[in-house]
């Protein structure tokens, strides 16, 4: 663990600033699992987390400590990346949705039946019929590992409130996937 | 809670894909970020609020007044808040659109007047580009930056408001006089740091002068550029 001392020392150095290498370490898998969690496919996973740490990497003259952590930081590009992509299939993404609702796999050929079963696609599934903000804190809390008081710090939201929508949301959830067992 | 089967969702990155990455973002090469993090930037609005907050504190406790010891003044012509207080709480996490360009290309859109100092310390080379920030506040900047192997960056950021509207908040006893060319013009020492919420590290050097209508500011490190050295290049604009 970097002591803010040893963070500050990097500044301008020449052995280091931010520690670049260890924000990737750390944040790189979460960064991958927060757009997992939104719903997206595995590869457009890759590829928003691609563009986050470019954009980010590409502007990190801009951050600022004074304004922000890191990650918070990161977070805030890895958020607008997720919505420009939805924006982006704004058109097509609420016919994929229904076209792949859960209650549709019984109408589907026995091998895209048991292809589609896969409990992780179906959890996928599930959450892309999530509401925009509850995939949101979804995302930021089990694909980011951010406590409920950071994710009301990054959303906004009281923290309490983080924890209802989230206790609601995982509820609703494992009810789904339990009823399609 | 139960919720395993969400954090079951969770996967590795593939290796190959994490190795990619690094490799695109030359992460090893460099390792580091050489961030501006410390660097300051005006708050005009925040500046105002705290004034106004601080006015009002001073007039209905004067054992307030006592122990706050903020200060509002002019430096070289350049104006600044001396606090002790943190200004970056309870602000919303933003990013301000920027730009890079060539240097060429900033001279020739941007309506900045741009000049760089004929002299810069030994080994130091220009980078080719440029970056332009427009801030959510309307403050518009050029940033540009000089680098050497094993040695700090050093950085030229020019700000477009005139010295006396451009409003710094700086941490308390961070600022001294220095002569530029004679005239007087600002130092500052350190910056904020936003997981202390303090002013720290005086080792990162800021030199503010004003320069045709606009803010100049040298930035660096002074275990590699002195104070002296800052003041000559600024003294080498033409």
């Amino acid at each position: 663990m970097i002591t803010q001392v040893e963070w500050l020392k990097r500044l301008f150095g020449q052995d280091s600033a931010v520690n670049w290498d260890e924000v990737f370490t750390i944040e790189f898998p979460r960064i991958l699992n927060y757009f997992r969690f939104h719903g997206v496919e595995d590869a457009i996973a890759e590829d928003l987390t691609a563009s986050t740490f470019e954009k980010a990497w590409s502007s990190r003259q801009l951050y600022r400590s004074e304004k922000s952590t890191v990650s918070t930081w990161l977070y805030t590009i890895a958020h607008h990346t997720m919505i420009d992509h939805f924006r982006a299939r704004t058109n097509e993404l609420p016919l994929d949705i229904l076209e792949d609702r859960p209650e549709r796999l019984t109408l589907l050929s026995p091998e895209e039946a048991a292809q589609r079963s896969d409990e992780k696609e179906r959890l996928r599934r599930f959450l892309l019929l999530l509401s925009e903000r509850e995939r949101e804190l979804v995302a930021l809390k089990y694909g980011a590992e951010m406590t409920n008081r950071a994710i009301a710090k990054q959303t906004g939201l009281s923290e309490t409130n983080v924890g209802t929508i989230l206790y609601r949301v995982v509820t609703t959830l494992r009810g789904q996937m339990e009823e399609e067992k | 809670m139960n919720d395993k089967f969400l954090r079951s969702y969770r996967i590795a990155p593939r290796l190959a894909f994490a190795q990619d990455m690094r490799k695109r973002l030359e992460i090893d090469r460099e390792k580091t970020l050489r961030v501006r993090t410390l660097l300051l930037r005006p708050v005009a609005l925040g500046a105002i609020t705290l004034l106004l907050v601080l006015t009002l504190t001073l007039v209905v406790s004067p054992a307030a007044r006592a122990q706050v010891q903020d200060w509002v003044g002019q430096v070289g012509g350049v104006l600044f808040t001396a606090t002790g207080d943190y200004p970056g709480d309870n602000e919303p996490v933003t990013i301000a659109p920027s730009e890079k360009m060539s240097l060429e290309d900033a001279r020739a859109i941007l309506p900045f007047t741009i000049d760089l100092p004929a002299w810069v310390p030994e080994g130091y080379v220009l980078e080719e580009t440029v970056t332009f920030v427009h801030f959510e506040d309307g403050v518009e900047r050029i940033f540009i930056q000089w680098r050497a192997p094993q040695k700090a960056l050093l950085e030229l950021e020019i700000e477009k408001l005139p010295p006396e509207e451009s409003k710094w908040l700086v941490g308390l006893e961070s600022i001294e006089e220095v002569l530029v060319d004679g005239e007087p013009a600002a130092l500052v020492r350190g910056g904020w740091h936003a997981d202390t919420k303090q002013w720290e590290n005086p080792e990162i050097l800021h030199l503010y002068i004003p320069h045709k209508g606009q803010t100049y500011i040298f930035s660096s490190m002074e275990k590699d550029i002195s104070v002296d050295e800052l003041i000559r290049m600024a003294e080498s604009l033409p």
